[in-house]
């Protein structure tokens, strides 16, 4: 019994020294992510309509994405044959929808935490780490944010991970779904992001 | 005939040895007219049976209370962790899930209090499924299943024999092993109605929905809730003109 006892503070001791360590000052990556968030939970707080929330978080989506690129990703295979016309239709029915859907679905989150607690970076992608506090009882949970450094130096956030589950390939799971039962018919995704968007809005 | 067992045991120990698993890009649905139907089945199932009562649950017993059930139900099943731990010859996490699992058995008061993730042992679930996927055996083709959910072969398999390293198995008494498995259930609903409820929402295909979490969310604990590079698909060509 005293053995067992020996071992567990040991392994305590060892653990905790371990985890100490001094937080160096952000990276321009990591720092991205603080900005964003704080602007996101910024707009949270202060937005006092629905429209004014969809506004500004519309306004966050333009300046800190780049949503050609997601777009692009979430067509998978299609991206590659689209026409530009189609591709700048189908960009904007998906900045909207992502507006109206997920501007929504976050309106009750304003007093949380983002805590960035590290990144890795490989060329031009970096993958920045951070833990959600939330202002409830429910667990915290680790969120890695997918930013890609632009040619001109600048940074715009490509994807989110939560729980292992990656937000765009998720959307892109479902969109080649839609464009295989539509051959590969642009039209019908547009037409079906307008109908989410349509039923997001009588939702809310 | 010693030496020729002992050259058997190494070559089956060198064969076996877990390689660091790779993601498997994507996960086949052949069947995904069925799935789609048993989908169906069990989202009717779920409003009317599992739903209500996980919702009752919550409304009932208050939050302090599920998170002690939550913690003793972890606790409890961690052996499970540790087994596949050490199938999978990962021994610094099986040193911190025993620790854990020392630590929550006796200052935790058998599970009540999850004091191991107070002093940083972070919890992390391994099964028999992810020590299959080490050792490279593949998913096998999509498959939902009403109430269980998603789920693969291999996840199947793993689920089978998961259950007789789970110790709450070997109970004499027949009604607390039943006990602890609708609790289990209950309990596991109950932490997953505000987020099925908000991709209900989200979502436009919510059977892809499930699919897509499914399958990252497993791939993602096969690689030890590591998020690499090499992990992540290749978007070199998207900005081309």
């Amino acid at each position: 019994m005293r053995y067992f006892f020996t071992m567990i503070i040991t392994a305590l001791l060892s653990h905790n020294l371990m985890s100490v360590s001094a937080h160096a000052e952000l990276k321009p990556s990591e720092r991205f992510i603080t900005d964003v968030t704080s602007q996101a939970l910024e707009i949270l707080k202060s937005a006092e309509t629905p429209q004014q929330l969809e506004t500004e978080f519309g306004i966050l989506l333009d300046t800190r994405t780049n949503m050609t690129r997601i777009a692009k990703f979430t067509l998978g295979h299609a991206a590659r044959s689209v026409d530009k016309a189609d591709l700048v239709r189908f960009t904007k029915a998906l900045r909207d929808t992502m507006v109206k859907i997920y501007g929504n679905r976050l309106a009750g989150f304003t007093n949380e935490k983002v805590i960035v607690t590290g990144s890795q970076t490989k060329g031009r992608n970096h993958l920045v780490n951070s833990r959600v506090e939330f202002a409830n009882s429910r667990p915290p949970v680790d969120m890695v944010w997918w930013v890609i450094e632009e040619k001109d130096g600048s940074y715009t956030l490509f994807d989110i991970q939560v729980l292992g589950v990656w937000m765009a390939q998720e959307q892109r799971d479902i969109f080649s779904g839609i464009l295989k039962t539509n051959n590969n018919n642009m039209e019908a995704l547009i037409e079906h992001l307008t109908n989410q968007m349509k039923t997001a809005a009588s939702d809310s | 005939m010693p030496r020729v067992i002992s050259i058997l045991f190494l070559t089956v120990a060198i064969t076996l040895t877990p390689h660091i698993a790779k993601a498997e890009a994507s996960i086949h649905d052949p069947y995904e007219s069925f799935n789609r139907k048993s989908f169906a089945v069990h989202l009717v199932l779920d409003k009317y049976l599992a739903r209500p009562i996980a919702s009752a649950y919550t409304t009932v017993l208050p939050s302090p209370v599920r998170r002690t059930f939550s913690n003793v139900l972890r606790t409890w099943t961690t052996p499970v962790s540790i087994a596949n731990d050490a199938f999978q010859g990962n021994w610094s996490k099986m040193g911190t899930d025993s620790a854990r699992f020392g630590i929550n058995m006796t200052i935790g008061i058998l599970g009540i209090i999850d004091m191991a993730s107070h002093l940083g042992f972070k919890q992390q679930s391994e099964d028999f499924g992810q020590t299959l996927a080490k050792y490279g055996v593949g998913s096998g083709p999509y498959l939902f299943i009403p109430l269980l959910g998603p789920s693969t072969p291999r996840h199947l398999v793993g689920r089978t024999v998961d259950m007789f390293l789970n110790p709450t198995f070997y109970l004499s008494e027949s009604e607390y092993r039943d006990g602890i498995f609708a609790l289990d259930v209950i309990n596991t609903r109950s932490e997953l109605l505000e987020p099925l409820d908000d991709l209900a929402k989200s979502s436009s295909d919510l059977y892809t929905s499930y699919k897509s979490f499914y399958w990252q969310n497993r791939q993602f604990k096969i690689q030890d809730g590591a998020t690499t590079f090499e992990s992540l698909p290749d978007i070199t060509d998207l900005d081309d003109e």
